[in-house]
């Protein structure tokens, strides 16, 4: 097992446009991956899970994986999601 | 017995006209009922459901090929991600375990499960996280009806002409809606920031929405007039309602036939005063729409739409070329780009900003981007970047202090070292603040001093000044930009103004209006922004009266004690002129123009 934390950076948050390139990110692992707030846990690669998990700019995230490729998984949902998607920054 | 004529108000949404039968969507719960499986048909009801799966599947992709409007279309995007949960794995899984479990028909469980997670968006704080219920719902359906074998009636199966009516309509019909064959639409929730709203402007279907329960009681077939710009409804619509539409129908069809005739050049009066007609736009496509309608340039981008698209904040070269690509519509005529305007119930729906109590008095416009500096810079930047060797004007929105357009100011002038120090070359930027806040208007005279132009924002400056929400069913008759008091704020703004010798222009939608519009040049108004589809006939108007007929009537009207005064007032002086046809219609001055034969016909 093997999990990292960060914190939401991307203004709004993890709506529809990030959900989406998160569940495709965690698709292409073996592991099992799942992404946590605070509040909640999901599977990352499930859409409508990433969409439950609501994820507000300056939410702390916790990504975890289970499997073979447990680390290059966090590694590469991390990046993904302190990139901000793309988008503009507010944390 | 005569139909009961019954008139409804709701939120105008998409502008223009239309009578036609009306036709009740069918309510999306679909009635389903809770039935028992036997054991060993167990496997059979998971087969059936994976099934109707692939069936929803393949009709998602049939209905984007069908639409075929591609990748940045808000209608492609919304199906795009309704496939995606439609692929959901883990959701699948849980749906057969719970078949196996509580061995319920597919069904039932499927609208067990979409439910619950429907309702737990529901019960979220940020109003863009809830309004993917919606989309939840949508998909549950669609899965449902193919498990029922029933279709949900669709917008395809709409007899031609009609006036759809529905309590809301489901994201995924709006975006295979079929401009040709609705006359309009009505909804009974909704607001300007839902896809119904988007979806009709961008289709050209008049739209109202949010008319609340009393559109419930509204059957199919009963004859329904709508009026998108007024967000007004007849049910019943009686002789006199109908000879009103049959004559707005005739006299669009010879006003159109009037101006497609003449050559239209920049806006003047008959007496020769410049007042320049430019064009507000949503998006950079509009952009050459509103040249090729002979827009004197751009005198109002609303840049936050663009942004609702693109779903997220576009970045730095992302936003220089969608501004580059406005400029490059206009080739001498000045731009003028508003800076992110987000804030208030409408956009806190779609960025996710956290809802205020307030949203109107709250963190929006200038106080957002002040807060939110980064993308404040990269929205400059961008600016500064598109608008090199062009006449490009940057509007500030929600200005209500010298201090807060100083700041502006100073992260303008860094954009612009940032620019330079990189190797692109950068514009001179004329930078000006919308006049909507009260402390503006008071504060004009230090503020021209500062600014390079002024835009009065008509619409928020009512709201602010009267204290009216005009989204506030029980006093939206209050809202009103013929209020004298109205008046006076934009004779006082342009009053202040005059010593700094800056152009001071109106952006908002009285400058749409017929009185308005008047009234806003007799007020000595320098410059209008209107709609692209009223930018020929804005500058109709203007070329068939003269200013200093309309400088009597303004000044007549800041005399006024009250709003009755002024609708006599403008009533009287364009009643006595033929082109001008005025009516009180349930407490408010509507008034229509048609080319006389000769112009200044006076009517005997």
């Amino acid at each position: 097992m093997y999990e990292a934390k960060t914190v939401v950076r991307n203004i709004p948050g993890i709506h529809a446009r990030p959900a989406a390139l998160l569940v495709k990110e965690a698709s292409l692992f073996k592991a099992d991956v799942t992404l946590a707030t605070p509040d909640l846990t999901v599977n990352a690669k499930s859409i409508m899970g990433v969409m439950m998990l609501a994820a507000e700019t300056g939410t702390e995230l916790t990504v975890r994986a289970e499997g073979s490729d447990e680390q290059a998984a966090v590694a590469a949902l991390i990046r993904l999601v302190e990139s901000g998607f793309g988008e503009e920054l507010g944390a | 017995m005569t139909p009961k004529r019954i008139v409804l108000q709701g939120v105008a949404a998409a502008p223009g006209q239309a009578i036609g039968p009306a036709h009740r969507l069918v309510a999306h719960a679909l009635e389903v009922p809770r039935r028992s499986i036997a054991p060993r048909k167990v496997a059979a009801e998971i087969r059936r459901f994976r099934q109707a799966l692939s069936a929803a599947r393949g009709e998602i992709r049939e209905l984007r090929q069908r639409l075929a409007t591609g990748g940045e279309d808000p209608g492609d995007q919304i199906l795009a991600s309704h496939l995606m949960i439609l692929q959901d794995r883990e959701l699948q899984r849980e749906i057969v375990e719970a078949i196996k479990a509580e061995r319920f028909h597919a069904p039932y469980v499927v609208r067990r499960v979409f439910q619950a997670k429907a309702h737990y968006l529901e019960t979220l704080p940020s109003e863009l996280f809830r309004s993917r219920a919606a989309d939840i719902r949508d998909v549950r359906d669609r899965l449902v009806g193919q498990l029922l074998g029933r279709g949900r009636s669709s917008i395809a199966h709409v007899p031609e002409g009609s006036v759809l009516i529905a309590s809301e309509i489901a994201p995924s019909e709006v975006a295979s809606l079929r401009p040709e064959r609705i006359a309009a639409l009505v909804t009974q929730r909704g607001t300007l920031a839902s896809h119904v709203t988007i979806m009709a402007r961008s289709r050209g279907v008049p739209a109202v929405v949010g008319v609340g329960d009393a559109l419930e009681s509204v059957p199919s077939g009963e004859e329904v007039w709508v009026d998108g710009s007024s967000g007004q409804i007849v049910v019943g619509p009686n002789r006199a309602d109908q000879r009103r539409h049959r004559h707005w129908r005739e006299r669009e069809a010879r006003i159109g036939q009037w101006l497609t005739q003449r050559e239209l050049g920049p806006g003047r009066t008959r007496d020769g005063h410049a007042i320049a007609v430019r064009a507000n736009i949503d998006r950079p496509e509009d952009a050459a729409l509103a040249a090729e309608v002979g827009a004197e340039g751009v005198g109002l981008f609303r840049t936050e739409f663009f942004f609702m698209d693109a779903a997220a904040f576009p970045d730095e070269e992302t936003q220089a070329a969608a501004y580059a690509a406005v400029l490059d519509a206009f080739a001498d005529a000045p731009v003028t780009i508003r800076t992110l305007d987000l804030g208030g119930d409408k956009h806190a729906a779609l960025m996710g900003i956290p809802s205020e109590e307030n949203p109107y008095l709250g963190l929006r416009g200038v106080r957002f981007t002040l807060e939110h500096p980064e993308l404040y810079r990269t929205q400059l930047r961008a600016i500064v970047r598109a608008g090199a060797g062009r006449r490009v004007r940057i509007l500030v929105p929600m200005i209500g202090s010298l201090d807060q357009f100083h700041q502006t100011r100073a992260l303008l002038a860094e954009a612009r070292e940032q620019i330079v120090a990189a190797g692109h070359a950068a514009a001179e930027i004329a930078l000006g603040p919308m006049i909507e806040l009260p402390s503006a208007v008071l504060m004009a005279d230090r503020l021209a001093q500062a600014s390079d132009f002024f835009s009065i924002g008509s619409n928020d400056l009512v709201q602010y000044l009267l204290g009216v929400d005009r989204n506030n069913a029980r006093i939206a008759s209050l809202f009103s930009p013929l209020d004298p008091a109205v008046l006076r704020a934009i004779a006082l703004t342009l009053r202040h103004a005059r010593p700094s010798a800056i152009p001071v222009g109106s952006c908002g939608e009285m400058s749409g209006e017929l009185p308005g519009l008047l009234l806003l040049a007799g007020l000595g108004i320098d410059e209008l922004s209107v709609a692209p589809f009223l930018v020929r006939r804005t500058k109709a108007i203007l070329s068939q009266v003269r200013q200093r007929d309309l400088e009597r009537m303004a000044g007549r009207c800041l005399e006024a004690e009250d709003r009755r005064a002024v609708r006599r007032i403008v009533g009287e002086e364009l009643g006595a002129d033929a082109q001008f046809r005025c009516e009180e219609i349930d407490g408010t001055l509507v008034c229509e123009w048609e080319p006389a034969e000769e112009p200044g016909a006076r009517r005997t």
